[in-house]
């Protein structure tokens, strides 16, 4: 670093410092749509990325198959056993989806929470600092993938979409710490359903954190969290995962699960972008968005016991 | 033809550190060590020893600029950080020139300014939640191993590379 304090390199540097804070500030907003420069760059690397990630998606593939083979005869025998209690699940299903179907037909409703369109995509690429937690997706706008959709594996519940633009999106995955990544779900206590919100990871014990959990309720290890469909733009009944350990919160006024994640966060090939139709469901419940945007100015300053009201069913 | 080479060589880093690398290597959580590829770094490091600070900031933030667009969501971090330390690492002597052991030790101490830089940065704006030592061990020295071991590998085809472009400029010249 030759003459490093000389004047008009220092005023150079001076000038990029405050660029830096500038940029910074500009994009650590919540921003509704990307700028067109920043859309066009990531659409044209997603180009290349997309291109060289398939044979290294082949690969890793090779791998894994050899790895699988070695561990068939173990597999091969919990499988058997499982297989029994399959049948016997399946004709449960076909007959709760019959009756769900005939139900559904003699209320005259349409549309459900649950209701999606589902798109598959393939994950280009991953952010290699693992300071954010993101994946870059080969599909866009075209493909009619918007901001905070959901996105699943076969597992469940990996992340939502963060930035779509034309033809790759960005996703950010559960398993990045920011706050503002909030997902109301609900676990299955006994015969009741107990609301709550997923917010942020636990970075020492790896594991989501599910707040605001009512103080009555049941809650249990082992018990499976879903989404609960009341939070926007995710379909109800994505597995999330399982309740791992629960204790009180700081405050000692509702309780906090520690969730661990259904879905593997490491490995990902395919995943599924969850279209929920919003517009429709607007117009078919308009109080339900009404209700969601209350719940988003209320959620600090509410007390949460009282919240089962307002924002469950 | 030579005027693009450092550029595309530099950008195939840049993708084979988010595709090929997090691809082939998928990483768990578990261990808690943090392996982050910096291949394009390396790339603009020595681009600013064999070329001169100018070229390098270029080259740095060229790299800085997409590394933000497509991985981060905020930008000007790694644009800052890939032009600061291309313009740090700019020793171009002839007795750095002709050592690969100079070399990697200018890219050892970098890694160490730029891994800090942006550790402090992402501090400063409450997205690592990391503590100093943990950084130090997890991040820090899981850095040095997997990128020191990257710079060996590359040391001697980038060297090649501007012997090649020099060669190239001094026939032009005549």
């Amino acid at each position: 670093m030759p003459h490093f304090f000389n004047n008009k390199r220092l005023i150079i540097l001076m000038v990029s410092i405050i660029l830096l804070v500038i940029l910074v500030g500009f994009s650590m907003r919540e921003r509704e749509s990307v700028p067109w420069p920043e859309e066009f760059v990531r659409d044209s690397v997603g180009v290349f990325q997309s291109t060289i990630s398939r044979p290294a998606h082949f690969a890793a593939n090779r791998f894994e198959a050899v790895e699988n083979l070695l561990d068939t005869y173990e597999e091969n025998k919990t499988l058997k056993q499982q297989l029994e209690k399959y049948a016997a699940t399946s004709a449960e299903l076909e007959n709760t989806r019959q009756e769900n179907e005939t139900l559904r037909e003699s209320a005259d409703t349409q549309e459900m929470l649950s209701d999606y369109e589902s798109r598959q995509a393939l994950v280009v690429y991953r952010n290699p600092d693992r300071w954010t937690q993101t994946i870059g997706i080969n599909q866009g706008t075209q493909n009619g993938i918007e901001q905070d959709m959901a996105v699943v594996t076969n597992e469940g519940l990996i992340g939502r979409v963060a930035e779509a633009s034309e033809f790759s999106s960005t996703v950010q995955l559960l398993s990045d710490g920011e706050r503002t990544n909030r997902i109301s779900a609900s676990v299955t206590a006994g015969d009741e359903t107990v609301n709550a919100f997923i917010e942020g990871w636990d970075e020492d014990r790896d594991g989501l954190m599910l707040r605001k959990i009512r103080s009555d309720a049941e809650i249990e290890e082992g018990q499976q969290v879903v989404t609960s469909g009341m939070g926007g733009a995710f379909p109800s009944g994505i597995p999330i995962g399982e309740v791992e350990s629960v204790e009180p919160d700081e405050y000692g006024l509702t309780y906090n699960a520690l969730i661990e994640p259904a879905a593997d966060f490491s490995d990902l090939t395919y995943v599924n972008v969850l279209d929920r139709n919003i517009e429709d469901l607007g117009e078919e419940f308009p109080s339900l968005e009404e209700d969601q945007e209350q719940e988003d100015e209320e959620e600090d300053t509410v007390d949460p016991v009282g919240e089962e009201g307002g924002g469950g069913s | 033809m030579t005027r693009f080479l450092i550029p595309v060589s530099i950008f195939c880093l840049f993708l084979i550190e988010g595709t090929w690398f997090e691809i082939l290597f998928p990483q768990e959580n578990e261990s808690g060590w943090v392996w982050m590829p910096r291949f394009a770094l390396i790339g603009v490091i020595l681009t600013s020893i064999y070329r001169g600070p100018v070229a390098g900031v270029w080259a740095g933030i060229f790299v800085g600029f997409l590394y933000d667009f497509t991985y981060t969501q905020i930008l000007g971090v790694y644009t800052f950080c890939f032009g600061f330390i291309a313009y740090m690492s700019s020793y171009s002597l002839p007795v750095v020139r002709n050592s690969y052991g100079w070399q990697w030790l200018i890219i050892f101490c970098a890694l160490f300014v730029f891994e800090l830089l942006i550790y402090f940065i992402y501090f400063l704006l409450g997205i690592a939640e990391l503590s100093f030592g943990e950084f130090l061990v997890k991040r820090m020295i899981a850095s040095w191993l997997i990128n020191g071991a990257a710079a060996l590998l590359l040391l001697v085809p980038f060297r090649r590379i501007f012997e090649w472009i020099e060669d190239q400029e001094k026939i032009r010249q005549r």
